[in-house]
């Protein structure tokens, strides 16, 4: 953790020297250029309680977000940039709110038929607002493989690797990869005001296995065991279409997700053992507009809809089958 | 379940429909151009600006992308057991 908050402080001042640097460079393409953003905005989650793995019925809660991020650009090609991201979640005592620092590196080279994008990030979580302390560490790379297909199509082909390692005794078995690989196709159909994606990503995500107390509630209400398998092949169908008018820009996207867990969970009362293989399918649109108010500041809102359908339902030690909403707006400044 | 996926499958055809009628791809023009005389030099064409500025432009809109992916991912992981 000190670690990565020095090389953030490292990073910081050779960002702001870079910054000046693009200013006194006489050259039409600058070997350095400084950008970033502040964001702040807020939302509503309709099923935070699910997400934070409390058991008690649905509960909706509200959040305040601020996230600030630079980047430093080298030579067109590289980029490094750090992040901070604050979300204030005042439902739970505020023991929910999240701090997010992140630092990233992106390498871009075009291979004349095809571009290669190679990048990483490294992140640390912290978590109560009142006594911050250490909740994940995560880790995540990307390459990605841009192929044009005459001037209004291109093909990507993404390969991404994560790692996410919970820090604090209670997400402790929150540790193991991910690795994902995503085939995607790009329609410009309109000059540059629309566009259409869609594709496929299937991957695993591998997690330790959830016990008794890792769930909060269960003890309480008669279970003496569980085991719960977080080891899940996972596949998705995506699409996106965006589109410009003027201003504004509508966006609108469809994920299908399936999740299948390699061992099935088992979970026990003090009159009944049972055991059942966790397998979910999920469907995931959302809407957003944004609003560019001038070339540097734009304001966004958001609506996201995610349905799961679970083979753990009523009956099971969780119910993972439901609703939920969440909206969000945002106004950026970019500087 | 798998009527399910039956159902919503043939929506995400789209690209090989689009692959199939391969409507963007440039295609030679039917008059072959005039080959050049003899004294002229022929050098291949190099990018114009605007095919520069669209290749940029596209190139930020991924990372755009990339990075709202990420900030979702980190909004979710941060906030808690996202999942069991």
């Amino acid at each position: 953790m000190q670690g990565l908050i020095l090389l953030l402080l490292l990073i910081s001042p050779v960002m702001l020297w870079a910054g000046d640097e693009e200013v006194e460079e006489p050259e039409d393409t600058p070997a350095f250029s400084f950008s970033g953003s502040v964001a702040l905005g807020g939302g509503y989650e309709s099923d935070v309680a699910r997400s934070q793995g409390l058991i008690g019925g649905r509960r909706g809660a509200g959040d305040i977000l601020l996230d600030a991020s630079t980047e430093l650009a080298l030579f067109e090609e590289t980029s490094l940039g750090a992040s901070f991201l604050y979300d204030l979640l005042p439902a739970y005592g505020g023991r929910y709110t999240r701090m997010v620092l992140e630092a990233t590196a992106d390498w871009y080279r075009d291979l004349g038929s095809v571009e290669l994008d190679l990048g990483a990030a490294g992140g640390l979580s912290l978590i109560d607002r009142f006594a911050p302390e250490p909740y994940f560490g995560s880790f995540d790379s990307y390459a990605e493989l841009v192929i044009p297909h005459g001037e209004k199509l291109e093909w990507l082909v993404t390969l991404t690797v994560s790692y996410q390692h919970g820090l604090r005794d209670d997400v402790a078995y929150l540790r193991g990869p991910d690795v994902f690989v995503q085939g995607a196709v790009r329609w410009y159909f309109d000059e540059e005001s629309g566009t259409l994606t869609g594709g496929y990503r299937a991957g695993v995500s591998l997690r330790e296995k959830a016990g008794l107390y890792d769930i909060a509630g269960l003890a309480e209400r008669g279970y003496i065991s569980l085991t719960a398998c977080n080891e899940h092949f996972e596949q998705a169908l995506f699409a996106k279409v965006s589109y410009a008018v003027k201003s504004f820009t509508f966006l609108g996207r469809l994920s299908i997700i399936h999740r299948y867990a390699f061992a099935k969970d088992e979970w026990a009362t003090l009159v009944a053992l049972k055991e059942k293989r966790r397998i979910e399918l999920a469907m995931v649109p959302s809407i957003e507009v944004r609003a560019s108010i001038s070339e540097e500041f734009d304001l966004s809102a958001g609506y996201d809809l995610e349905y799961t359908i679970s083979s753990l339902g009523k009956g099971d030690y969780y119910d993972m089958n439901g609703l939920r909403h969440t909206v969000r707006v945002l106004a950026t400044q970019r500087f | 379940m798998l009527r399910a996926w039956l159902f919503i499958f043939p929506f995400f055809l789209f690209p090989l429909f689009l692959y199939a009628n391969d409507a963007d791809v440039v295609k030679p023009s039917v008059t072959p151009p005039a080959p050049p005389a003899a004294d002229e030099v022929v050098l291949d064409p190099a990018p114009s600006g605007a095919a520069k500025d669209t290749e940029e432009k596209r190139r930020e809109e991924r990372k755009k992308e990339r990075k709202e992916e990420r900030k979702k991912k980190q909004q979710k992981s941060g906030k808690g057991k996202c999942k069991v």
